[in-house]
């Protein structure tokens, strides 16, 4: 995950002869204080938070990157600490997340492309979990709650879109993909 | 709920549907046993109303025979048969029902309810079928969105076409 995160890591420095990238610049501990502050977390225990502290990777995003692109494929998900972000899909913004707000996670569970970009509308604080750690980072209850309701509420969301859009517009085209066992 | 009688636990060989069911095709035997410890098995008749749009319950409901049609404000949303489930949302987070399910045919179900939810979720496998149900869901959802917007772009570009129905 090094890679093209690096350029907005922390400070480079040297520790003996050997350079190297501080990626965070905040402690574990601290990183926890954060995490503590997050509405959705507020049902984990520190040992709990300083679990998905030691799994994700805290990363600082400037106001206007690109945290994930549209069609491209992409594994981790993201929990925003702080600021702000926007959802695009074909261009049309669909959402405005912010802290305690979790996106990325459905490329994360089921491989395929990304389908939206997501940009930083303001400077950004993100954790970033890699697949590998999501099966452990879902087994931790208060982090999993939290996904869960992330889930639930972004369903509810679309559903009541589509909802709408089927007012205005007259009768859908009934998919049947989602009958099939599961 | 107003639905019917319960089943017997196993079928004749001592193993129930369960193990027919793709979704707990992950669960171990053991897992399997925590599964059918937690929830509980009904049997509904066609045409009972299991779910009822605007009300409230926590149980989420896994199809293990029949199918049921998924109706938000009238219009049909969703066919679902073995191995789906519904009620998920109400379960994660107390709110009122989405959506209206109607038995379409003689149905059993597994029914895990709001005290149960947290422990079955500490099944792997289980939650794994959840987690990849809902965003399954989440991305079919999107899409169709998607393409709704974009027709309706279209029909804007096409300039005053009569879109009366």
């Amino acid at each position: 995950m090094g890679g093209w995160w690096g350029n907005h890591a922390g400070m480079r420095g040297r520790i003996g002869r050997k350079k190297c990238t501080v990626v965070s610049t905040l402690g574990r501990e601290a990183t926890v204080d954060r995490l503590q502050a997050v509405d959705q977390l507020r049902d984990c225990t520190r040992a709990q938070l300083l679990e998905v502290a030691r799994l994700a990777e805290q990363i600082q995003v400037a106001e206007g990157e690109i945290l994930t692109k549209e069609g491209r494929i992409g594994r981790e998900f993201f929990l925003i600490l702080s600021g702000t972000v926007a959802v695009t899909q074909k261009g049309r913004r669909v959402n405005t997340l912010g802290p305690g707000e979790i996106f990325g996670e459905l490329a994360a569970l089921n491989p395929g492309s990304r389908n939206a970009t997501v940009s930083a509308i303001s400077d950004v604080d993100v954790l970033i979990i890699g697949p590998r750690e999501f099966a452990t980072m879902a087994d931790i209850p208060g982090f999993r709650d939290a996904l869960l309701k992330s889930m639930a509420s972004r369903l509810r969301t679309v559903d009541a879109r589509l909802a709408a859009a089927l007012d205005d517009g007259g009768a859908p085209t009934h998919s049947s993909d989602s009958s099939d066992p599961q | 709920m107003g639905i019917g009688t319960e089943i017997d636990g196993n079928g004749p060989h001592g193993r129930g549907p369960l193990h027919g069911v793709p979704w707990f095709a992950a669960c171990t035997e053991e897992q399997l046993r925590e599964v059918e410890r937690l929830a509980e098995r009904l049997g509904v008749q066609a045409g009972e109303v299991i779910l009822r749009e605007g009300r409230l319950g926590r149980e989420l409901f896994v199809i293990l025979t029949g199918t049921v049609t998924v109706t938000r404000a009238g219009r049909v949303v969703n066919l679902l048969g073995p191995g789906d489930y519904f009620g998920e949302l109400a379960a994660i987070e107390a709110a009122p029902r989405s959506a209206t399910v109607t038995a379409t045919s003689d149905l059993e179900v597994l029914i895990i309810g709001p005290r149960e939810f947290e422990s079955i979720m500490a099944i792997p496998g289980f939650r794994n079928a959840l987690f990849t149900g809902m965003s399954r869901r989440i991305r079919e959802a999107d899409d169709r969105l998607a393409a709704y917007a974009e027709r309706d772009e279209g029909e804007r570009d096409d300039g005053g076409r009569d879109t009366a129905l």
